[in-house]
Formats: C-alpha cells, structure tokens, sequence
C-alpha cells in the first residue's frame, strides 16, 4: 500500500540505507533553518532577551540533529532486526540474538523520547516568549520537525514493545487527539476535522492513538494532489467511535487495498521484509497500534474517488467525560493517580544484558496457519487479542496499563444504558444523526416494516 | 552516563506535555490580519459566524463575552500571545469581535507596562 512515502527499493538493504540518508537529510534541514533563524535574530536585536532565544535556538537544533541522526540508525537497525525474525533461514537459532537487539533499541528509542520531550518543552518556553512573527514561525518550524521526530521515536519503542512514556491518567477529548494527530503530519494545514467531534479516549491510549492516524492522514496527504483538503470525521458507531479519514487522491485498486486490509487486520501473515522492500512501513506499523488496542483499520475507496481510511476506536478505549468539564489543556492539572510503574517493565537493560525472559517473549513463535483468520466482522478484536501472531507483544508489559478483559457483546450494554453522548449539548437546530436514525428506525417499525438493524444486547 | 531510571521514567498529564501544538492552532500562521498588541481590547459583537468553529475560535470568542484584552485571552487559553493574535483576527474577519486600541491609559509605546505584563503572563503560563 501507499502506507509511508518511502520509495521502494530494489534490495531490502537498499530501503534502511536510504532511510539514513533521508534522516540525516532532515537533520541537515533542521540546522539550516534553525541556524538561520537564530542568526537572523542575533543580527537584527542585540537585546538580551533575543540573544538568550538564539543560544537557545542553536541548543534546539543541536538536539535535533542528534535526535533524527540517531534516530534514523535505529529504525534503520529495528527494520533489519524485524527482517531478520520473520525471513531469516533459521528464525528458532537466531532469536535470542535478535531479541537482545530489539532490546538495545527500545533502550535507545527511550532515551530518544527522553531528549525530544526536553526539547518540546524547552521550545514551549521560548514559543510563549517569542512574539516577532517571523523567529516565532521558525520556532514553529523546529516544534513541527521535533513534535514528528517524538512520534516516530514514540512509534519505534511500541513497535519494540515498550511502554508509553506519554501517559495520561484521565480521558482525552477526541478532538485534541485528532488535532495531535494532524500536528504530527508533515503537511498538517491541509488537513481539516469536521466538527462536531464528541466523546473521549481513555489516556493509557492517547499517544497510540495518535500516532495511528497520524500514519494514516500523512498517507492521505502524501497521494492526493496538494491543493486537495483532507477531511477527518468521528461519528459514534455501535461498537465504539468511527474515524473516517478521507482524501481526494486517486484512490487505490481493489486488489491492493484488500492486500493492505489483510496486512491491517493480521500482520502475520504478511512477510516483514516485502513490506521493507516495498517502503510500507506505515502499514506495518498502524497495524501494530491497531492490535494493541484492539483498534479496527480499515481502506475503501470513497465517492471522491480517492481512499477512505476508517478506524474504529472500540467502547473500552473510550472515556467518559461529562460536557462541559475543561478541555485537556487545562485539565492536567489534577493530581496524579494510579502512576504507571513504568520503571517495572520491559523496557530493559540497555546493553551487555543477559537474554532475559521479557526478550524472549518479544518473539513467539511462528503462528500456525490455523490462528490466521480474516478480522473483518464484528468480532475482529477479540479475534486479534487471542491470536499471538507477530512481532509484537500485546501488553506492554506486567506493570504496563492493561487493557480491560472484554467479553463477546458486553460493551454494547454500557453506551446504549446511559444517555446518548451525541445527542448531549447539542444545539437546538443543529445536525444530530442519531435523532434522524430514530426517527427512520421508528418510522419504519410504525409502518410494519422490519426494522433498521441495530446493535442491541441479545438477552 | 545518565541513570538508568531517567530512562524509564514517565510523563503523566501536565508533565506529559500539551496535547495540541500551538502551531496547530493558528495552522502554522504567526501574523495576525489584524492589528493588534497585547493591551488591545477585544470584545464579541454577538455575530456568531456561520457554520461551527474551531474549538481555539470558539473558545476564544466564549472569552471575548466581556471586553477584555489580547493578553488577557492568551493567558485565559495557555497559548502564545502571537497565535492568541492571529485567532482573534480571524474572529475580527468574520465579523465576531472587535478590536479597539488600546485605552489611553495604557499607553502602548510604554515599555515597562508591556514588560510587566509579559512577565506576569510567563508566571501564568
């Protein structure tokens, strides 16, 4: 699939090598535009308060560099460590190996994060110092590289099978995970969300949320022709809350979006080093998020003629938040609680570990054939939570933020017990689906007609 | 070296950092349509613009109920003065705040005022 701008190379070496590059491209590309801007603010004001900004400044860039340059060697040895797991000739004699491997660079991913969340914050102060329109939209430049730097370090330790270091211990309004998630694209102003956005996601999720549609609107910006908006709908749906991403590309033939909804729904059956040779890392690593969380990904085309992504976050990723309560801005600022002993889990001994148990079960054996099934009814998460297939653990770790244990239909009594969250707050005049829904569905039933199919508990 | 446990510590809510990156808000913009400084009033004209509003512009707006100042808007939404600016000059463009000088009061060649507001906005944000 188009998943990931990367171009395809002829051999899988060819792919991580030109990853490096396009780093170290990037890298160089942060320095020129931050070493300008602080030198143009240096020349221009000899105050003080600009000379601290440009010191800062170069401090920024500095940080940046590191941060992409090592970044790019890590995805770049992930990439050939995962290769190695799932094609290599003798998979069983070369695990342990590569299982210390993947450790090392979920230890590297972590510091990673470490360094680009300091920078974040360090150019959080200078934003709210800087009001000269034009050093404040270099800043902004530095902010958007570093904000895309922290999703794909925050992207390689989940693949890696780390815990978040982001958390969140109350539910985030799904606008702002959807505005975080058009941050994180490279062209972010093309994107549009279509309000009315309601409900939340609970916090252990955000950032994995996050970082899964950020993956799939860049893939969205990324193949539709650069004057075309691309538009991002939730609505509530039976099993949870539907986000509809959609461009006005060309589109996708059949047969390969169903390649990439196989890749999707199972990313065991799909060999790791095709999709490396054909640059669609993307793909793999939504995938990844979606399992996770038991989130439904899911390509169609859509009446633009261009590609539709659909991701169904389900009922237990959802949080309740009553209407009215503060944004999560302002929000944060309730007292921890339930503190994620993040310290506990797998995250590991950097280097010259033993082969350690948490490595290990970073790599379970190959699935047998019979546990790779189609998920694409209803029940495909509970489908994906039991079928150990992959690369990636499900759970984070013993000491990770644990998914609740569902059981087959359960979730759908709690939504529809409690008043409708679409239809609260709403204005008098404005559009409300739901309302339109039960209008049809009684209308209908009035009329002696079968009704329009709902999910309802079975009793 | 770093320690071990600096590694594995985590973010949670407030030192998790915002959520939405102040670009995001004004989508990238830093120059404001309007002109306007800190110490500018601002106050809805009870236009509500068609179609719904970003959440920033709604909620900026639900600020300008009284008439209030830029600095006052941008310390109220945690965001930097120079989006908070652009944002109000979208609502001034659509006809759903005005904009007023300064009062003479405050005059806005003063440099001290300006510094003391900026540092009380820093304290604040």
């Amino acid at each position: 699939m188009r998943l990931d701008a990367s171009d395809g190379g002829p051999s899988g070496a060819g792919l991580p090598a030109r990853l490096v590059w396009v780093c170290v491209a990037l890298a160089a590309g942060v320095a020129a535009i931050v070493l300008g801007a602080a030198t143009w603010a240096l020349a221009r004001s000899p105050g003080p308060v600009p000379t601290a900004v440009g010191l800062a400044l170069v401090c920024a860039a500095a940080a940046s560099v590191a941060i992409t340059a090592g970044a790019a060697v890590c995805v770049h040895r992930l990439a050939r460590a995962h290769v190695r797991t799932t094609v290599g000739a003798s998979p069983a004699a070369g695990q342990p190996v590569v299982g210390q491997q993947v450790e090392v660079f979920v230890g590297l991913a972590r510091r990673l994060q470490g360094l680009v969340h300091r920078e974040i914050q360090l150019l959080d102060v200078l934003e709210a110092q800087v009001e000269d329109p034009d050093l404040l939209k270099g800043l902004f430049q530095v902010d958007h590289l570093a904000t895309r730097i922290r999703r794909y370090a925050e992207n390689l330790a989940v693949v890696g099978g780390a815990v978040l270091r982001r958390q969140w211990s109350r539910p985030l309004p799904l606008v702002e995970v959807l505005r975080s998630a058009i941050a994180e694209v490279e062209q972010y102003a093309r994107v549009r969300v279509v309000p009315p956005v309601e409900g939340t996601v609970r916090g252990h999720a955000g950032a994995d949320v996050v970082h899964l549609l950020a993956e799939l609107v860049e893939n969205a910006t990324a193949f539709a022709p650069p004057h075309t908006e691309v538009t991002v709908r939730a609505r509530r749906v039976a099993l949870g809350v539907a986000v509809e991403v959609d461009d006005r590309g060309l589109g996708m033939p059949h047969p390969e979006q169903d390649r990439v909804n196989a890749l999707l729904a199972d990313p065991g059956r799909v060999d790791v080093g095709d999709l490396l040779r054909d640059g669609r890392i993307g793909a793999w690593v939504v995938s990844a998020l979606a399992r996770r969380h038991g989130i439904t990904v899911k390509l169609q085309s859509n009446v633009y003629g261009g590609l539709q992504a659909v991701v169904i976050l389900p009922t237990p990723l959802l949080g309740d938040l009553a209407p009215g309560q503060p944004p999560a801005v302002e929000a944060g600022r309730m007292p921890p609680r339930g503190e994620p002993t993040g310290t506990a889990t797998s995250s590991a001994p950097v280097a010259g570990a033993s082969p350690s148990p948490v490595g290990a079960r970073h790599h379970p054996p190959a699935p047998p054939p019979a546990l790779t099934r189609v998920a694409s009814s209803a029940t495909a998460p509970a489908l994906r939570d039991g079928a150990a297939v992959g690369q990636v653990p499900r759970e984070a770790g013993p000491a990770g933020p644990l998914l609740p244990r569902r059981t087959r239909q359960a979730h759908l009594a709690a939504p529809l017990g409690r008043s409708r969250p679409g239809s609260v707050n709403q204005r008098a005049g404005d559009h409300d689906p739901m309302l339109m829904a039960d209008f049809l569905r009684g209308a209908s039933s009035g009329s002696g007609e079968p009704p329009a199919p709902r999910a309802v508990p079975r009793h | 070296m770093t320690s071990r446990s600096a590694h594995r510590e985590t973010w949670l809510d407030e030192a998790a950092g915002r959520l939405v990156r102040p670009y995001t808000v004004s989508a990238g913009r830093t120059r404001p349509t309007t002109a306007m400084d800190l110490l500018s009033w601002v106050v809805a004209t009870g236009v509500r613009p068609r179609g719904r509003l970003e959440p920033d512009h709604d909620m900026a707006l639900g600020l300008c109920g009284v008439a209030t100042t830029v600095a006052e808007v941008a310390a109220r939404m945690r965001l930097p003065a120079a989006v908070t600016k652009v944002v109000l000059s979208d609502l001034v463009a659509v006809g759903a705040v005005l904009t007023r000088p300064p009062s003479p009061a405050a005059d806005p060649t003063d440099r001290s005022i300006l510094e003391k507001l900026l540092v009380g906005l820093q304290q604040r944000l």
